[in-house]
């Protein structure tokens, strides 16, 4: 190999072992200062990791616990309605800043155990739309169903969908209960 | 029943006696034919008050056929009034009858519902007993966390004492209590827990098996967590995101702390887990951020009735059963105003999620919201 060949080998070998570690510090430090820019890693899923149902409850109540709280006006204006409360806990993963929204369906429950139809008004109703911070979060949330009066027992179904109603990601049901 | 049942009994009689005597209730024994009965009784821990009635348990008065009587329920202490039976229906603390019959009433009350968390190491898993709370509607299945299982977390009614039993694997042995269960016995091994009691802790225990048979010399322990927030052991050794894998001394009873979802040689979601470095011990944890998923949006959802048709700007676009428009739901940013516009020659009013009058109706999503608007047929 002529000297010229091999001092431009040289200079090319010295260029990337420099340019490597800048590469990487650089990111390092860019993913530091913003980690916003930082790529989830892995598969994209989410599951339902619980969703313990709270009959009785009060719809006022349950706006008074909102964060934030919504101004007592505007509580008094949706007034005072019976239903239940469901606290439930999703996981999603690999979907940060993603749109994810749930949709909640009462259905009634048939004396032998059965699942009957849904509520009247109450087949997927479009509930909250949360975007992940995070690659990978654990998220508790509270939504109010509102349930007819009477002695029917019911259970809530609760999906999880991606960008509206395009890809569902999770579905779980609560406990049966009565209003 | 136990004596204070009996006293108390016999005081709710003998004040329903006394209350019946100025009131012109009388009580059953001595009803006269032209009286109907009122029979009340209770489910749970609570009282149903009412004229010439102060009832603890069971009891039953008799008024003159055609008079109302007010009912209240009252819980007692944890209690929450959850709804009455027998002739009455529904939710609310006061229930009017009108008794032309004899009538019945049942007020059930539930004790306030607590969550008790738990985390377990080791060969092993945790029961609670009783299996769930059977005062607590939605979950009755209880603790049962461990190897076996991962149901880590349940209800339970405050105030009532719950016991939670080791069961070890084939190879394990029960070796500690901590947290809302530390001091515990660990032979007989036991933890009785009265829920609520301990604000401090809120119910949040953990517990750890060893193996039978324990390895020699020192043990690898691996901590696997995709975060860079810290899990740190005690002894020290593990403080990962950098130092996820040390050695210890064997069976070493190593506390590993962070505010993780646990699984492998830990199960559970109590921030702290123990193990026993008498074997490898693998650990893997996903965090837990409660407050994370920021809200982008609510569902408001409009149904229409009758001939007519609803619209919301552009987004909505509903009519009623005939019509063919059906864009009935869309999704607002928090704290949106709205104005949702009734087209349609008789429109009668709004229902549900709008306290509005009979035209235009401006509402503010603060949550999701579910509207009817009811048109003439």
């Amino acid at each position: 190999m002529s000297d010229e060949r091999k001092s431009r080998a040289q200079r090319v070998l010295a260029t990337v072992a420099v340019a490597i570690p800048v590469l990487v510090g650089g990111s390092a430090l860019l993913f530091t200062v913003a980690p916003d820019l930082k790529p989830c890693l892995g598969g994209q899923n989410a599951h339902f990791i619980e969703a313990p149902v709270f009959p009785g409850a009060d719809y006022q109540d349950y706006l008074r616990r909102k964060h934030p709280r919504p101004s007592d006006s505007q509580i008094a204006s949706l007034g005072k309605r019976p239903g239940a409360d469901v606290r439930f806990t999703y996981s999603a993963s690999g979907l940060r800043h993603k749109k994810l929204t749930f949709f909640v369906s009462l259905v009634s429950v048939r004396p032998d155990g059965a699942v009957g139809v849904v509520a009247k008004d109450s087949d997927r109703l479009q509930g909250e739309t949360v975007s992940p911070e995070s690659c990978d979060e654990v998220v508790g949330r509270d939504y109010f169903v509102k349930v007819p009066h009477g002695t029917k027992r019911y259970r809530v179904v609760l999906e999880l969908f991606r960008d509206d109603r395009d890809e569902r990601l999770a579905l779980t049901q609560t406990a049966i209960f009565t209003p | 029943m136990s004596a204070n049942g009996f006293g108390r009994l016999r005081w709710t009689v003998a004040a329903t006696v006394a209350a019946a005597a100025l009131t012109g209730a009388t009580v059953s024994s001595s009803a006269p034919p032209r009286a109907a009965t009122l029979d009340a009784s209770v489910a749970g821990e609570g009282t149903i008050t009412g004229r010439g009635l102060d009832c603890g348990e069971r009891c039953d008065a008799s008024y003159r056929r055609g008079s109302i009587v007010d009912v209240t329920a009252s819980p007692g202490n944890n209690e929450t009034f959850a709804h009455w039976g027998g002739d009455c229906a529904g939710a609310a603390p006061t229930c009017s009858l009108l008794l032309d019959r004899p009538t019945r009433v049942r007020a059930v009350f539930v004790a306030n519902p607590q969550k008790v968390s738990m985390t377990v190491g080791g060969p092993g898993t945790i029961v609670s007993d009783p299996a769930g709370a059977p005062t607590v509607a939605g979950n009755k299945a209880g603790i049962r966390c461990g190897t076996q299982a991962d149901l880590c977390s349940a209800m339970f009614g405050q105030g009532r004492t719950i016991r939670l039993e080791p069961q070890p694997d084939g190879d394990g042995v029960f070796a500690g209590w901590g947290g809302a269960c530390e001091g515990q016995p660990v032979y007989p091994a036991r933890c009785d827990l009265t829920v609520g009691a301990n604000e401090i802790v809120t119910d949040r225990a953990t517990a750890w098996f060893r193996h039978r048979v324990a390895a020699f010399g020192p043990q690898p322990l691996t901590v696997d967590a995709h975060s860079e927030r810290a899990i740190l052991s005690s002894p020290q050794g593990i403080d990962c995101g950098e130092i996820c894998f040390a050695p210890f001394a064997p069976a070493t009873t190593v506390t590993l702390s962070g505010d993780a979802i646990w699984t492998g040689a830990c199960v559970g979601t109590v921030n702290r887990c123990t193990v026993v470095t008498d074997a490898p011990v693998d650990v893997a944890a996903r965090f837990i951020q409660l407050v994370g998923g920021s809200t982008v949006g609510y569902g408001v959802t409009v149904t229409v009735t009758g001939r007519g048709r609803v619209t919301v700007g552009k987004q909505i676009k509903c009519d009623g059963p005939k019509g063919r428009a059906r864009d009935c739901s869309d999704r607002f940013a928090p704290n949106a105003k709205i104005t949702l516009v009734p087209k349609g020659k008789r429109f009668l009013r709004w229902k549900g999620d709008a306290s509005c009058g009979r035209g235009r109706c401006r509402v503010s999503v603060i949550d999701s919201l579910q509207i009817r608007a009811m048109f003439a047929r």
